[in-house]
């Protein structure tokens, strides 16, 4: 139950961060997240898991409160030239990876082996 | 200790190379972090998608409070307490809903889009500034008076853009700048002139010299001016000859003759010197519109009715953007403006409403120089003497600033100077000369009479010129050849390359206004011009531009329905510009049919199988017929089979006569223009090439669509229409669309194409002014919105939507508005 707080509390971050500051904040706060917890278990993938959910959640929302993201997100995908599919699944590893990568970063400047779990 | 290394390793490599995407893009890639941010990323588009119901913005500048009411179909409603607040209005409101629109028609019109997309756009650029664009609009701002309305409303208008710009949040970007990396600039009073400019480029015609030429350099002079004449041979003009009905004036054609070689040359050097815009365009009628009036006598109610559907090419969002704008007992106009313009360029106000088709006026002339360096020109020399070159260093720079290219363009005193082939040739076009286009819209919205209206636009619409129709409440119906055109040389016409040696191949000024194309309260009781000879040469010979520009069908179409019809309802008016009814196909067709009869065969041969469609077929262009698709195969290969005296050595066709020729032919029916060059020993004549083309077509048909009964050559199959977005993207653009009318109907739709009636508007001109209205398109450039393209189902039906046209806000009923937006002056 801790861990899921931790899990949920670190996709808050993730999700507020993005709101106030931008997408960089998914690599600042990935990074901090490796330097607090370096000796986490699988604290990287937490991370870029937690990124990844926060986005999507960042997603959901409006599209629950009426905004037309479905419909948006093929015409998207279209201009693009990439499946809707495709789209969507850059649009979680994105984020992922950007955690993933400075969390691990994090975690090894600080020495823990939270950084050992590959992506 | 090696795996803390290796682990540190791998996320220093996942996250710069992540990071790296997410900041800088790759290859055609935008920067993914902005771009994929769920809150300030593309995905803003969705969440940004409605207008609020409610919205108070201050803005600097204003004089009072702005009501804007936007009404269900997006169209917003402006009511100030004075004009220039209403132009600042306009331009937050036209910036809310189209700015990315805005920010890249005038990249494009300036020459700057190497600007946000670096190398790619670089010959483009180049042309824009090659032909001196960029300088014109300087030059005409530079002119301007600045205490002048005009002036003032440009600068309200960027108040207004600016004030929606700076207020914008990222995530309030329009999503095409997310795509392409990129942030909306600052609107400068400028751009308006940029984006007329881009209008008028859009809109010129050049005669054809290099066509002409080329065809003398294979058949010889005498037959290249008869395939190629300065006048329409099917007349029925927009000043009214008294005819009442088309004229065709066919001649024979003579015989191919001897090459002319010099001819040829000079077509060559034309075709390297004119802008690739111009004359590399394949088909310049394309650009073409529809506009007419019809006076209270001939209407089923009594009052004035007027129409008007320009045809252009069909963009998501749409180039209109409709608007009404109300200031009390000053200006009460509705209509579509073009976005950056700060006014409204067709429809109507409380007393007269108007119109425009593109004239196809020849106002651009070239000139062959004799420079002091034949590299590295400094002056150039006219009647003796050595003038020097205007030099303008022209700097192309790239999405970071970066210096692309640096070109020298020079100047004489007609205008820009190209080099090639080895020689110099200037360009004067008038669209580079002095001109007051924003301040004529400006005084023609406020003018309550027919005459006024035209008056107003004499006095500065001067580019492009403009066939501009106009009917008022007191029933005046009135048309005029709006724009300048150039007074040449005696004896010469704009089909020349000029000597640019001698001051006697200047232009001396401009045609006066009494000279211009018009007519008022003609005694037919109805004006319309579809494109076609302004005059008639037989009344009055003056050159405006040559036969090439001048497409005779749609006006026949329009004339006939309208002569036919003395009791004109708006109703009519709706049908007619939607007619898919082609009197071209009516004016062909017996021709395929006595061909077929003539060469003969079995009833199961292709001809005859072809020749039996066609006799089923009324020359309408509905969405259902399968006869179109065969009629317009025959054609194409009727003008391959035929012209080929106008190959030259290589096989290359060099040019191509247009259709009334063809027509003009089929009345000599052993005419040596009918022999196939390519058989020995035999001359065909005319059956033979009509039958051998009806024959192929019906081949190619059944080859490419299947059999006939198959339902593959259903016309609204075979040519679908595209509405391409502004950037090409083919997610933000509606493609494939079924839609009936074909090439020469009042309703064109050629196939596979992103052209047509990019506006339908019809008014009633009765005590209270009433109007319905289309576009191909929504009010919103937001491709998320609802409002995007919304229209686009009612446009390819033929509807027409009831035009709100509210005296005050209150007017406007509740259950008609979706929004209301508050604009109020922001405190020092």
């Amino acid at each position: 139950m801790r861990a899921f707080l931790r899990q949920a509390l670190l996709a808050v971050a993730f999700g507020l961060g993005t709101y106030a500051f931008g997408w960089w904040a998914v690599p600042s706060i990935g990074a901090l997240w490796g330097l607090i917890n370096p000796a986490g278990r699988h604290a990287a993938v937490r991370a870029g898991m937690a990124a990844a959910a926060s986005w999507a959640i960042l997603l959901l929302v409006p599209a629950i409160t009426g905004a037309p993201l479905a419909a948006f997100t093929a015409h998207l995908a279209g201009a693009m030239q990439v499946p809707a599919w495709a789209l969507v699944v850059v649009e979680l590893a994105f984020p992922f990876a950007v955690a993933w990568g400075a969390a691990t970063l994090g975690a090894a400047v600080r020495g823990g082996k939270g950084a050992g779990s590959a992506p | 200790m090696t795996s803390r290394i290796v682990r540190a390793l791998a996320g220093a490599v996942v996250l710069a190379a992540a990071l790296r995407l997410g900041a800088r893009g790759a290859g055609p890639l935008p920067p993914l972090g902005p771009l994929l941010d769920p809150v300030h990323g593309a995905w803003a588009a969705a969440t940004h998608a409605t207008l609020a119901p409610r919205a108070a913005v201050p803005m600097s500048g204003l004089s009072g409070a702005v009501d804007v009411r936007y009404d269900t179909r997006g169209v917003p409603h402006i009511f100030a307490t004075t004009e220039l607040d209403a132009y600042r209005a306009l331009g937050y409101v036209v910036a809310r809903d189209r700015l990315f629109q805005l920010d890249l028609q005038t990249h494009a019109a300036s020459g700057r889009l190497t600007e946000w997309v670096g190398r790619r756009a670089l010959a483009l650029d180049r042309q824009t500034r090659d032909l001196g664009m960029p300088r014109a609009a300087e030059e005409k701002m530079a002119a301007m008076d600045t205490t002048g309305m005009a002036w003032r409303v440009m600068n309200a208008f960027a108040g207004g853009v600016n004030a929606y710009v700076d207020a914008l949040t990222p995530a309030q970007w329009p999503v095409e700048y997310k795509l392409l990396g990129v942030r909306p600039e600052r609107w400068k009073p400028i751009n308006s002139i940029h984006l007329f400019n881009r209008m008028g480029w859009t809109l010129t015609y050049v005669p054809d010299e290099a066509v002409r030429l080329a065809a003398r350099g294979v058949v010889g002079d005498s037959a290249a001016d008869a395939l190629f004449p300065l006048n329409s041979p099917i007349q029925e003009p927009i000043q009214p000859n008294g005819q009442h009905a088309p004229r065709f004036d066919l001649a024979t054609l003579p015989r191919p003759g001897a090459p002319d070689t010099a001819a040829r040359v000079v077509a060559s050097l034309l075709r390297e010197v004119a802008p690739p815009g111009f004359m590399q365009r394949t088909d310049p009628r394309h650009l073409a519109s529809n506009n007419w009036a019809v006076g209270p006598a001939r209407s089923a109610d009594g009052h004035a009715l007027l129409a008007n559907d320009p045809h252009l090419d069909l963009t998501l969002p749409s180039i209109w953007y409709e608007t009404q704008l109300v200031v009390p007992g000053t200006l009460d106009v509705y209509g579509v403006t073009i976005p950056g313009l700060p006014g409204i360029v067709l429809g109507f106000n409380r007393d007269l409403a108007w119109g425009f088709t593109n004239t196809g006026a020849d106002v651009l002339d070239f000139y062959r120089e004799t420079v002091d360096d034949a590299t590295h020109p400094t002056r150039y020399e006219v009647d003796g003497a050595w003038r020097p070159l205007v030099q303008r260093v022209e700097v192309y720079r790239g999405p970071r600033g970066e210096v692309l290219a640096t070109d020298t363009v020079r100047y004489t005193h007609r205008g820009p100077l190209m080099h090639r082939f080895g020689a110099w040739v200037s360009m004067r076009w008038t669209l580079l000369e002095p001109s007051h286009e924003i301040g004529a819209l400006y005084d023609a919205a406020h003018a309550t009479t027919a005459r006024a209206f035209l008056d107003a636009m004499a006095q500065g619409f001067f580019v492009p010129a403009q066939n501009v129709i106009v009917a008022d409440r007191s029933g005046t119906i009135a048309i005029r050849s709006t724009g300048h055109f150039p007074l040449r040389p005696k004896g010469t016409t704009g089909i020349d390359i000029f000597d640019g040696s001698t001051s006697a191949s200047d232009w001396t000024g401009y045609w006066p206004v009494s000279d211009y194309p018009q007519s008022f309260n003609p005694a037919q009781g109805y004006l319309a011009s579809a494109n076609q000879q302004p005059e008639d040469p037989r009344h009055q010979f003056a050159y405006l531009g040559d036969d090439r520009a001048y497409d005779p069908w749609r006006a026949l179409d329009i004339n006939s329905l309208l002569r036919a019809d003395s009791s004109v309802t708006v109703d009519d008016m709706r049908h007619f510009q939607t007619s898919p009814l082609s009197v071209r196909a009516q004016l062909f067709l017996p021709y395929f049919a006595t061909a077929a009869h003539n060469v003969g065969g079995p009833a199961s041969s292709p001809v005859q199988q072809a020749a039996e469609i066609l006799a089923r077929w009324d020359g309408r262009y509905t969405r259902d017929n399968d006869g179109a698709a065969l009629f317009e195969e025959a054609m194409r290969l009727l003008r391959a089979f035929t012209w080929d005296e106008l190959d030259d050595s290589s096989g290359r066709r060099v040019a191509t006569p247009d259709d009334e020729i063809m027509f003009d032919l089929l009345h000599q029916p052993t005419s040596a223009w009918w022999d196939d060059r390519s058989t020995s020993g035999v001359v065909e004549t005319r059956d033979v090439i009509v039958a051998r083309s009806l024959a192929a077509a019906y081949d190619t048909l059944v080859k490419r669509d299947g059999p006939p009964a198959g339902g593959g050559w259903r016309w609204d199959r075979v040519a679908t229409v595209d509405i391409t977005h502004l950037l090409g993207l083919p997610g933000f653009s509606a493609l494939g669309l079924e839609s009936a009318g074909g090439r020469g109907t009042l309703n064109p739709a050629p196939g596979g194409s992103g052209f047509g009636p990019s506006w339908r508007l019809v008014v009633d001109l009765g005590p209270e002014v009433r109007a319905w209205d289309t576009y191909p398109g929504g009010q919103s450039g937001n491709p998320a919105s609802p409002q995007y393209e919304d229209r686009i189902p009612q446009w390819l039906a033929g509807r027409l939507s009831p035009v709100l046209f509210p005296r005050d806000a209150a007017a406007l009923p509740a259950n008609r508005t979706e929004a209301t937006l508050t604009l109020t002056p922001r405190g020092p």
